[in-house]
């Protein structure tokens, strides 16, 4: 098969050569497959393992904690993503396989695109299947329109959206990065502040700024874990739940009305770190 | 066919060529000489537009600022580093190359047949052996077809074994009609693939030209060791000192039972013929004739001394 050639313009085959190639290596990688199996064990929760198996909680309740899983998946999701991410670029270059890949006739926006297409689907993949196989315990056992199988889905996109975020953030922390060690403590940190320093901030916020609903807004939006979070809880069940997030956007924006700026929220949150990958690789000299 | 004209580089403050200018025709081998540092990677990266730079560059009459990526598909690069995904399988880190630059996946078959890597298709390049690897690493080399090769430090990595077949290859591309240039530190791997030699040392051009006039420009002569059977006194040393000037030698140095002389190729006979009436009694002898490593470090040295 010969590859039609063009020099203008971006060549879509260039970009589906470089995903092809990520989505192997990291079905491949030996660290992507220990992380996706404790991904789907963590997001299970073990805790509720041991109950199930002690009888203690039954098999049924699963789907009522559907957004509960699904909130830690978001999370434990987006360390996998910053880590196998961060790693990307500047594991090639320390290898040296970046040197003979830009020798190619190839362009750099062309590499972080098909980098970035390529492991959103692989980890997106990964995550949808342990997810899927950590909530296979409660089929059989409950009604399947309980189980809701809508919920699921939700809960993909969700994730799927959440993943593109921090997929471009970690390609940025890649591109700028000088060595892994940097690459993966950045990676972290971020990480690490999205999920747990940005919350504790919010609760202070909370606080001080009683009725300064605005402050509320910022903070949901300058967080893309919360973004999908919010995203995620209101696709499932958006009138029963005690995420302040969510009731502060029922309030703002009503139901319908905040999937439009949740979801573009999240697509600027895709794009910004992606422009920024791109403008960054092009100005590095490898 | 490659021009390059006024060439500048600098990483950040630290400037790594100056005005670096040199043209090599089509089909033509050419060496590229120099210490580490000297610039060597950099002037390749440069040529591929790869790295910013002041100055001109073309190749096959393109600007290789204005059209890089069109001047890569004529180039094939081979890096110093290994250039291998270890978690793919060999034929995928080869299909990934052969897709890159739009070649047909039965001369990806054929290329693994040539390369006697059928048996090992199958297995991921980080559980392959080291020359496995190197064999792996030619067959990806060995795909494209382009009219212009660049090596940097080809051998660094490679084993005796593969040594011998890169210099084969590089014997067969050029016999092709390629063009080659082969930056390398180490003088051994330039034997019998090309006379033509540019030698660079911090960022400047010190030598453009046939390694016999790099020779006879920096004026290496023959060393010849003698073993002695004793040692001698300060008077003998003097006497044979003397001797051997008047030979035409221009430097002996007595140590132990070790005579060693540099000389002119075409002076040996007389010098031998001087240390025999001296009386000297000679256990052994060893000669050694101008090498490219001497007249490379002489002409470092003196561009470092300016």
């Amino acid at each position: 098969m010969r590859v039609m050639k063009s020099d203008n313009g971006m060549l879509i085959s260039s970009i589906l050569i470089i995903a092809k190639k990520e989505i192997k290596d990291s079905i491949r990688n030996r660290w992507f497959l220990v992380l996706s199996g404790i991904f789907f064990m963590l997001i299970l929760q073990i805790p509720y393992m041991v109950l199930m198996l002690l009888g203690l909680f039954s098999y049924e309740n699963i789907p009522g904690k559907t957004g509960i899983f699904l909130a830690y998946a978001i999370s434990l999701g987006g360390l996998i993503t910053v880590i196998v991410g961060s790693l990307s670029i500047v594991s090639e270059k320390e290898q040296g396989t970046l040197s003979y890949l830009l020798s190619q006739p190839i362009r750099k926006i062309e590499i972080i695109i098909g980098k970035f297409a390529g492991l959103l689907l692989a980890i997106s993949l990964m995550m949808s299947i342990g997810f899927g196989i950590a909530m296979l315990p409660s089929i059989g056992e409950a009604e399947i329109n309980s189980i809701g199988l809508e919920n699921f889905a939700y809960g993909v996109i969700a994730m799927f959206g959440s993943t593109a975020v921090i997929l471009g953030i970690s390609l940025a922390i890649s591109v700028v990065s000088g060595s892994k060690t940097m690459a993966i403590s950045l990676a972290l940190f971020i990480w690490l502040f999205f999920t747990t320093i940005y919350d504790s901030g919010f609760l202070g916020t909370m606080l001080i700024a009683a009725d300064e609903t605005q402050a509320y807004f910022y903070f949901i939006f300058l967080n893309p874990i919360e973004i999908s979070e919010v995203l995620m809880y209101m696709l499932l069940n958006p009138l029963f739940n005690s995420n302040l997030s969510v009731n502060f956007m029922i309030n703002f924006f009503g139901i319908g009305g905040s999937f439009v700026p949740l979801s573009l929220a999240i697509l600027v949150w895709v794009i910004v770190p992606l422009v920024f990958s791109v403008i960054e690789f092009y100005s590095r000299e490898y | 066919m490659i021009e390059v004209e006024n060439l500048s580089k600098r990483y950040g403050k630290v400037k790594v060529i100056y005005d670096l200018s040199f043209k090599i025709e089509k089909g033509e081998v050419v060496v590229l000489l120099g210490p580490n540092g000297a610039g060597k990677s950099t002037l390749l990266k440069c040529i591929l537009g790869l790295v910013r730079y002041n100055g001109k560059i073309l190749v096959n009459g393109l600007d290789v600022k204005k059209k890089s990526r069109e001047i890569r598909r004529k180039i094939t690069y081979i890096p110093q580093q290994f250039i291998l995904y270890p978690n793919l399988t060999v034929e995928d880190n080869l299909k990934f190359y052969a897709e890159i630059r739009g070649i047909a996946h039965n001369t990806v078959n054929q290329i693994i047949e040539k390369s006697k890597l059928g048996h090992f298709a199958d297995k991921r390049a980080n559980e392959l052996s080291e020359g496995l690897r190197q064999r792996l690493m030619l067959a990806i080399v060995g795909l494209t077809d382009t009219p212009i090769l660049l090596f940097d430090e080809p051998t660094s990595n490679l084993d005796f074994k593969s040594v011998l077949e890169f210099k084969e290859m590089i014997k067969e591309e050029s016999k092709n009609g390629k063009t080659i240039l082969l930056s390398t530190h180490l003088l051994s791997d330039i034997n019998d693939i090309s006379e033509k030699v540019i030698v660079i040392n911090n960022g400047k051009l010190v030598f453009k030209g046939n390694s016999k006039d790099l020779l006879k420009k920096t004026n290496v002569k023959t060393d010849i060791t003698l073993t002695i059977h004793e040692e001698l006194n300060s008077e003998t040393k003097a006497k044979i000192k003397d001797l051997l000037h008047k030979a035409g030698v221009e430097n002996v140095s007595i140590k132990n039972e070790f005579l060693t002389i540099s000389t002119e190729t075409s002076r040996m006979i007389s010098v031998l013929k001087a240390t025999e009436e001296a009386g000297l009694k000679i256990k052994d002898f060893v000669i050694s004739e101008p090498s490219l490593e001497k007249a490379v470090l002489r002409i470092t040295n003196e561009s470092d001394e300016k």
